[in-house]
């Protein structure tokens, strides 16, 4: 079966799939760590430096 | 249209453990969205037993049920643990169940770091629970842990925020599993603006969860420095500023709020149109709407602390864009209404609790507005006002979205259909006593009774004696909904695929009970499945 959106074969698109949804964790992951580190590394800085 | 679904497709997955190994390393969304609600079923209780502790005290004044310091105790726990304990892992046990069936997917997108987000939940509230049994008790400043006094108190501050930090990240895996799998593992033809609804409302929450679970994070270790390694982010006497935390806590808080409330839109915005045998009206304004929402919650987080002191521009600007929040609200609850306008609506329990929804909540919604007023809030600031407006908003709000959700689901779950009079019984109980527990408190808060305080003076009596009865009233008629769930379980009558005669959405298209894996084969999508005509394809 072709996917309608991609042209592409169940087949061709499943490690594709695999590969997006580790690719989109990653950056999502990256995201929560600069939030984190935006609010307490930001603070720690603050206060050691003054 | 043309689906596959594998009923017996377990042949080639003999290797499936059984007994406790089944459930401790599971990676099936079905299975870990059972274990979620199942966690969520248990916490509530846990929770509600707190509640009912607090309603005993203050059936009347000057009883001494609990010393003071426990009945602060409870005022904590009961918040965490329903907030982080109940209502998040049931909407996150929902999800996994339902949002691969909605959109076509064979699983999550990451299902090993699925099974991870659920079993650190119980560790985490483990952990929380165990400080009742600590030297220096549980937290009893309050589930905000607002410093001063949050630094005030003993020891298992720490495993609190160790609790705390461990939810957090078991959310925010939650989340990005949601939002992998939703933008990764779509049927062909499963379009955006073709997906449900509670599917839209989940991505939309997921993004929330990762913007403001480490902003809790980060309030959360900077008090804990504060308590144990000496620093002073929220220490005045060492140059710090307790109202940071305060800023800081409420940037996670308000989105938090709509967290809880998000997916309940999806929920009713999937059970109105199945009951009234339409499509949803003005789908396109509801996924702008819910948008519109997110992007709101986080500029108004200083409405919940009005009474700190800030510029006066500063309150107006918090007061104006809390009210915006009404616009998408509204459009939200007209596009229900419309929906069920001129429909063939029939009112099974799921219609009744989404009913209930849109009429309680939309009551808690309109205390919100009034709460957002700066000068009326203060007056209503801490007082019993706002644990009405916000139980309102939560209990027949967030936790009746949960029950429809259950009730609607149910029969996809367990392949048989739900006592629907007990159903139906469950629904009139809860509803009566619900009001009769919430509704002085309003009351209550006009008159000036403050919130988290052990004991009041008389003039507050019959209406906290009455909310009393009604919380018991409610608690006890929640074991019927454990039963009812424990009946359907066992057996009953079959239900069928599609279950109810108006449902739509691929969910509807494999069997009940759903078998273990679905959509090996991803079925294609197009108009006649899908809930909402995406005229873009």
């Amino acid at each position: 079966m072709t996917d309608s959106l991609t042209k592409k074969s169940e087949k061709e698109n499943q490690p594709n799939r695999r590969r997006g949804a580790i690719r989109t964790a990653l950056v999502l992951f990256g995201i929560v760590f600069l939030i984190y580190l935006t609010f307490v590394g930001r603070a720690v800085f603050t206060y050691y430096s003054g | 249209m043309s689906h596959t679904t594998t009923a017996d497709h377990d042949d080639h997955h003999g290797h499936h453990p059984t007994g406790i190994a089944r459930w401790l390393f599971s990676t099936n969304h079905k299975e870990i969205g059972t274990l979620y609600l199942v966690f969520s079923l248990i916490m509530f209780f846990v929770g509600g037993a707190m509640a009912l502790v607090i309603r005993a005290e203050l059936f009347a004044p000057g009883l001494q049920l609990v010393n003071p310091e426990f009945f602060n105790q409870m005022t904590t726990m009961h918040a965490l643990v329903m907030i982080f304990g109940a209502v998040m892992p049931a909407f996150v046990g929902l999800a996994n169940w339902m949002v691969p069936l909605m959109i076509g997917a064979p699983d999550m997108a990451l299902p090993r770091m699925n099974n991870w987000s659920f079993w650190i939940m119980p560790f985490a509230f483990t952990l929380l629970l165990a400080t009742l049994f600590m030297p220096s008790g549980a937290p009893a400043s309050g589930w905000t842990l607002y410093p001063p006094l949050s630094l005030q108190g003993g020891n298992s501050l720490a495993f609190v925020i160790f609790a705390i930090h461990l939810m957090g990240i078991s959310s925010i895996m939650g989340a990005i599993n949601i939002i992998a799998t939703i933008l990764n593992m779509r049927a062909p033809g499963m379009t955006l603006l073709r997906m449900p609804l509670f599917v839209w409302t989940w991505l939309i929450t997921a993004f929330l969860l990762i913007a403001v679970m480490p902003v809790l994070a980060g309030a959360v270790t900077m008090l804990l420095t504060d308590r144990f390694f000496g620093t002073s982010f929220f220490n005045a006497a060492g140059g710090g500023d307790p109202v940071l935390y305060q800023h800081i806590f409420w940037f996670f808080g308000h989105p938090e709020v709509y967290i809880m409330i998000l997916p309940a839109f999806g929920i009713v915005s999937e059970i109105i149109p199945t009951f009234s045998r339409k499509r949803l009206f003005g789908y396109t304004s509801m996924v702008y709407a819910t948008a519109a929402i997110a992007f709101l919650s986080f500029i108004v987080w200083a409405h919940h602390m009005f009474t700190v002191g800030m510029p006066l521009g500063a309150m107006l600007f918090f007061m104006y864009a809390t009210m915006i929040i009404a616009v998408p609200t509204g459009i939200k609850i007209f596009n229900w209404v419309a929906t069920m306008w001129r429909g063939s609506m029939s009112f099974e329990t799921p219609m009744l609790f989404a009913l209930g929804f849109v009429v309680l909540f939309t009551i808690g919604g309109l205390s919100g507005i009034m709460l957002a007023i700066v000068p009326a809030n203060f007056q209503y600031h801490d007082s019993y006002f706002v644990v009405a407006h916000f139980h309102y908003v939560l209990v027949t709000g967030a936790i009746y979205s949960i029950m429809a959700a259950v009730y609607y689901w149910l029969p996809k779950w367990t392949g048989y259909m739900y006592n629907e009079k007990l159903g139906k019984i469950h629904f009139w109980w809860s509803t009566v006593w619900v009001n009769v527990l919430f509704f002085p408190q309003h009351y209550l808060g006009l008159a000036g009774m403050p919130r988290r305080i052990p004991d009041y003076a008389v003039q507050f009596t019959e209406f906290n004696m009455i909310s009393s009865v009604g919380g018991f009233m409610f608690g006890f008629g929640q074991l019927l909904f454990v039963y009812i769930i424990w009946q359907c379980a066992r057996g009953g009558e079959k239900a069928t695929a599609q279950v109810w005669e108006g449902a739509r959405g691929l969910e509807w298209t494999v069997p009940s009970p759903a078998p273990l894996h679905t959509f090996d084969t991803p079925p294609l999508v197009d108009d006649s499945v899908a809930v909402h005509k995406d005229s873009l394809t």
